[in-house]
């Protein structure tokens, strides 16, 4: 694995948002005896939820050292600052951390040179950081969407750390609103982008959605192995550079199936069995069919329903089977399954 | 674990990066026999190197210009599709160095162009230029602004090389602001060209950002240090 870096947890986490990542020495860094040059950092806490990407140049022997400073002190400024923070006072801190692992190791302030692609989910709003190339998405229930692009001028093997001369100029930082409708964000360095991002359309493929969902049915410890894995088996052979992959996924409960058509969250059980689950909305009669892969399981939409009603409307186990005419016995064991992923 | 399962039909197939590598070559007659042989032989091992690599037959993209009394495309960009090397052959009397190089350079800016066009992501293309005479004319001092300010923009590598004592090396330097020209040792074109197909392999793999940074423990192997 590469620079992989937890700032100790101040408590428990006590955010709607759970996270997992893996990050993978390439097979060229292996053949020329590179060490991984990417580094994630995460901070969580009450305040809110913080990763952080880096990716060190190629070209400098040191960067792996910069990547993991400047990772590790990026996701504790952005809690530190929230929606305050500037584009200038992250520069600042990645600076100081490159100066303070300068100390240790010697060198010029470009030996530690590295990209930073971060993200931030604070209360209501998410905090974005860019600098150089990497991508990061949003996923919503129509899919993910790319809402940070590499940066990487003219040519695919330059782009921009944040110790370059124009780092300054070229920092993108974005703080926006967090809709109940997002669910979900993916950062990764560029090697990993060379399976998960289209080039020539812009466009992220659904793989990613897929990898952030697995955090609603395992732990993030086991997530972020099975990444590792999928990044082992299938990123590797198509890039000779380090793969870094980070998925963060709003808690289940946070998350109201909501009408696609109106928006209410109201819903009546209608004709159709586990392969053909319709739910129909009581507002608008608008109907939602979700697909079981199997005539013995039903599908993920449905188990959503059953916690939503449990959970936040506060109905009984009697109460949703009514509703939503699934067996009494298999919500009991959804709400097992469910609380025994929480305590992990 | 069913429901951790992964699809990889979702994955993107993102074609290669290219890299655009400009050979522009002295075709004077002073090169005849031996250099010139040598020189061919040094061409195919370095094509042979590109395709026997995976990552980098898939990325380098060649195009080899001669130039003497006057200037000849050996070969147009085009991906390798095999590992044999065009035979460069002798044209002239004459060393039009200028415009030998003149003609690699705007092919190498079509085909950035042609790449821009279909949404190909492409790495710093390099020149190369080899040559073992004077130049006769002064169209090569025209050229320099233009070069200068592809290299200091980091838009072009330049790779200079003079063959033999009466190479005019100040005149390469003109074209390459930025790394000295070196003077082959010898008739050593195989080992130039191995290191050449090396560098082009490590760019392929992206080991190489930032700025070109050669890796430089090797040149006395072919190169006058």
């Amino acid at each position: 694995m590469g620079g992989d870096v937890s700032i100790p947890e101040k408590k428990h986490q006590e955010n709607d948002w759970r996270a997992a990542w893996a990050c993978v020495q390439g097979l060229g860094h292996v053949k020329h005896e590179i060490p991984c040059q990417d580094a994630v950092a995460r901070v969580s806490d009450e305040r809110g939820l913080a990763m952080c990407v880096c990716d060190g140049a190629g070209s400098e022997r040191l960067s792996h050292f910069g990547a993991q400073a400047v990772a590790v002190a990026t996701v504790d400024v952005l809690l530190e600052r929230g929606a305050c923070i500037t584009g200038e006072e992250v520069l600042e801190t990645a600076l100081e951390a490159v100066q303070e692992v300068l100390k240790a190791h010697g060198g010029r302030p470009r030996d530690y040179a590295c990209t930073l692609v971060a993200l931030a989910v604070v209360a209501d709003q998410y905090i974005m950081v860019h600098i150089g190339d990497g991508i990061i998405a949003a996923i919503d229930g129509a899919g993910p969407v790319v809402v940070s692009r590499p940066d990487n001028g003219e040519f695919a093997n330059l782009t921009v750390f944040v110790t370059s001369p124009d780092a300054k100029d070229r920092v993108r930082i974005q703080v926006r609103d967090l809709p109940e409708s997002l669910t979900g964000f993916a950062l990764m360095s560029d090697g990993a982008d060379t399976v998960l991002y289209d080039y020539q359309t812009g466009l992220v493929s659904a793989a990613v959605q897929r990898i952030a969902g697995w955090l609603d049915h395992a732990t993030e410890e086991v997530v972020g192995q099975r990444i590792e894995e999928v990044i082992v088996s299938h990123f590797l052979p198509a890039t000779q550079d380090d793969c870094s992959l980070v998925v963060m996924s709003r808690r289940r409960t946070e998350r109201l199936p909501l009408c696609r058509s109106c928006g209410s969250a109201s819903f009546r059980r209608g004709k159709g069995g586990k392969r053909s689950f319709r739910i129909i909305c009581s507002t608008c009669d608008h109907a939602q069919v979700h697909r079981g892969s199997t005539h013995r399981e039903y599908p993920v939409e449905a188990q959503e329903w059953v916690t939503s009603l449990r959970e936040r409307s506060g109905l009984s186990v009697r109460q949703v089977s009514e509703i939503t005419r699934i067996s009494m016995r298999t919500i009991a064991r959804w709400m097992r399954a469910r609380r025994d992923l929480c305590s992990q | 674990m069913t429901q951790l399962e992964f699809d990889e039909r979702e994955l993107i197939e993102n074609p290669a990066n290219r890299l655009a590598l400009g050979i522009c070559l002295d075709g004077s007659w002073s090169m005849e026999g031996e250099p010139h042989d040598a020189l061919n032989k040094g061409l195919q091992k370095f094509f042979t190197e590109v395709w026997d690599d995976e990552i980098a037959r898939l990325s380098v993209e060649v195009a080899i210009v001669t130039f003497a009394s006057n200037v000849e495309i050996v070969r147009e960009f085009a991906p390798m599709v095999n590992a044999t090397a065009p035979h460069v052959p002798l044209l002239g009397g004459a060393t039009c160095l200028g415009a030998g190089v003149k003609r690699t350079l705007d092919l190498i800016e079509d085909r950035k162009a042609s790449y821009q066009g279909a949404g190909l992501q492409y790495y710093q293309p390099w020149l190369v230029l080899i040559s073992d005479g004077c130049p006769t004319d002064d169209e090569h001092l025209s050229l320099a602004p233009r070069i200068e300010r592809l290299v200091k923009s980091k838009k072009l590598t330049v790779f200079a090389l003079g063959v033999g004592d009466c190479a005019d090396l100040d005149a390469l330097a003109v074209l390459s602001p930025k790394r000295p020209p070196l003077r082959l040792k010898g008739l050593k074109f195989t080992d130039f060209f191995e290191f050449l197909s090396q560098s082009a392999s490590q760019v392929s793999a992206s080991q190489i950002d930032d700025e070109v940074k050669l890796d430089t423990s090797g040149f006395d192997k072919w190169a006058e240090m």
